[in-house]
């Protein structure tokens, strides 16, 4: 099943300059999809208009197949959760708890029935121990987990990381990484969108869209993207650590099979 | 930047912190009252503010509130101390008793009755000082906007958006530490690129200042508009029906602080009343029959 459909999307903020061109990109239902792209190539407008945040000059997206105007607007939003960049920006309660219940007060959900889904969001996440605790007090990583936490609480069909992990330290990183992955083994049929730079992170998902100057001029896994030299030169791509590794050992005359994992490769090199 | 501290709410758990936000501000505002209430005789007006003095000071000992910190509060106060007695002492006053005066400089008499109109004004400040500490260290910020809203609700009748009013003070208390670690960054940075922010100089000063207060003010803007795209994409809708995580209860424990309070609030009031009728109220000579000092 489609779960996002974008049809021949144009969108500008002004008039001359054109952000997004003729975007058209289709993701299945469960799929972990990196939009990747340089500075200004129009991937967080994207990340904007599929949650309607802005409006699109011509073009349709459909989302769960539900087209998005006005009407469904706030049916899709139910469906769709977003998490941004800064991580200070997003936090609208006065401590992790309030802030998560904040997701929930907005849908209208019984107040009996918030602490129980207020400790089931935290503990997917891992904040299980700081529910009390105010933004001040918890590292950017930490509140980057309690934004998706606000997200998963709603139950989202779909789940967009508009580059939540650019402003976030290595560690950060790495840890926000990790439990993207960890959810999506958990919840086979969470759609995740991922709008990054982060070439590592990219690597790790089931699919690239690669958007340059408001168009999509890639679309396919990313282990198809890292074999071709050609592709990766065309478009000044960096190259993820695993496949920097494996060409290199592959030129030393070591034997590397395609599907080997980082952990396989560190045992080949200590062997 | 260090003296916002004043007041901060420190998390300990007792009496007064578990008390409803909105009995607190009903009982902070009754004390206050009380406190403005003139009562004639200096030594009746002593003797209740002294009362209420020890009635905040045992409150603040009981609610783990440090002595020092409110000293310390109390030290960004001594020009303004200084400046009130300077007016009292110095202005003539016709209501001051001629035969009252201490000394005298020049052809200026200095009175002792400018000495205890000073002193009642000072005693009220520092009263009210102690009132507003003791609210603002006891309770969360979050859990003051709630009583707020509560105590707007009556507005609703007339369509007044309450709780986009309580939703804009709470995020405004939200960011308060956010900009002031924002503030200190942007110090540092124009520091570091040569601006001089201890400079005595008021023109530079103001030069220094506005180096400092538009960044702050633009990083605000942009701060604000991706916190509106994050409400507005996690289905916050101003005029929708939205249910409440917290709930504040009015309990025992608020019913027993109140009547304590009410009780003082009382007893002042009816002396106070009781002097508008024309009876003699001073305190000294009920309890020891002795004449009025003063």
């Amino acid at each position: 099943m489609k779960n996002v459909v974008v049809n021949k999307l144009n969108f500008s903020y002004d008039k001359e300059t054109e952000v997004l061109k003729d975007v058209s990109l289709e993701i299945e239902k469960g799929q972990y999809v990196s939009i990747v792209g340089h500075n200004g190539s129009g991937k967080s407008t994207l990340g904007k208009l599929l949650i309607g945040l802005l409006t699109p000059k011509s073009g349709d997206i459909t989302i769960c197949g539900l087209p998005l105007n006005k009407d469904n607007i706030n049916e899709i939003r139910s469906k769709v959760a977003i998490v941004f960049q800064n991580p200070d920006n997003q936090f609208i309660g006065a401590t992790v708890e309030d802030d998560i219940a904040f997701s929930l007060e907005n849908q209208n959900i019984d107040r009996k029935k918030m602490p129980e889904l207020i400790k089931k969001a935290a503990s997917d996440v891992g904040m299980i121990d700081f529910l009390t605790k105010e933004p001040s007090y918890l590292s950017g990583g930490q509140k980057q987990r309690v934004a998706i936490a606000d997200s998963l609480v709603r139950n989202p069909e779909i789940l967009i990381l508009d580059e939540a992990t650019s402003m976030l330290d290595p560690s950060g990183k790495e840890e926000i990484t990790r439990l993207i992955l960890e959810l999506k083994k958990k919840n086979k049929d969470l759609t995740i969108i991922s709008i990054t730079h982060d070439i590592e992170e990219a690597y790790k998902s089931d699919h690239i869209i690669l958007i340059q100057n408001g168009e999509v001029v890639l679309s396919l896994p990313p282990k198809e993207l890292f074999n071709s030299y050609e592709l990766i030169e065309k478009y000044h791509l960096d190259i993820p650590f695993e496949v920097k590794l494996k060409k290199a050992l592959i030129d030393n005359g070591y034997k590397v099979d395609e599907e080997s994992s980082l952990d396989e490769l560190g045992e080949l090199l200590c062997r | 930047m260090n003296n916002l501290t004043f007041g901060r709410y420190s998390p300990y758990d007792t009496f007064v912190h578990r008390l409803d936000p909105r009995t607190k501000i009903l009982m902070m505002i009754l004390l206050m009252v009380a406190i403005f209430l003139q009562i004639p005789t200096w030594s009746t007006t002593l003797i209740l503010s002294g009362l209420v003095l020890l009635f905040l000071v045992i409150v603040m000992i009981t609610s783990k509130i440090k002595i020092k910190d409110f000293f310390k509060s109390l030290s960004a106060m001594w020009i303004m101390i200084i400046l009130l007695i300077i007016v009292y002492v110095f202005i003539p006053n016709p209501n001051y008793n001629p035969a009252h005066i201490v000394f005298k400089i020049g052809t200026y008499g200095v009175n002792y009755d400018a000495f205890y109109q000073g002193g009642y004004i000072i005693l009220r400040l520092v009263l009210m000082v102690m009132l507003t500490m003791i609210l603002t260290s006891t309770t969360k910020p979050m859990d003051l906007t709630y009583a707020l809203e509560w105590y707007m609700t009556p507005l609703k009748l007339v369509k007044f958006p309450i709780h986009i009013v309580a939703m804009t003070l709470s995020i405004a208390l939200r960011f308060i530490p956010t900009l002031l670690d924002e503030t200190n960054r942007i110090i540092k940075a124009q520091a570091s690129r040569g601006v001089d922010y201890n400079t005595m100089n008021p023109i530079k000063k103001i030069g220094s200042l506005l180096s400092l207060i538009i960044p702050l003010f633009v990083s605000a803007i942009n701060r604000s508009e991706e916190l509106s795209n994050a409400m507005e994409a996690r289905g916050y809708d101003p005029y929708g029906k939205r249910t409440r995580y917290r709930k504040l209860s009015f309990r025992w424990i608020d019913l027993i602080a109140f009547i304590v309070v009410l009780a003082i609030f009382g007893g002042i009031l009816t002396l106070r009343i009781m002097v508008a009728c024309g009876y003699n109220v001073d305190l000294i000579y009920w309890i020891f029959g002795a004449k009025p000092l003063f």
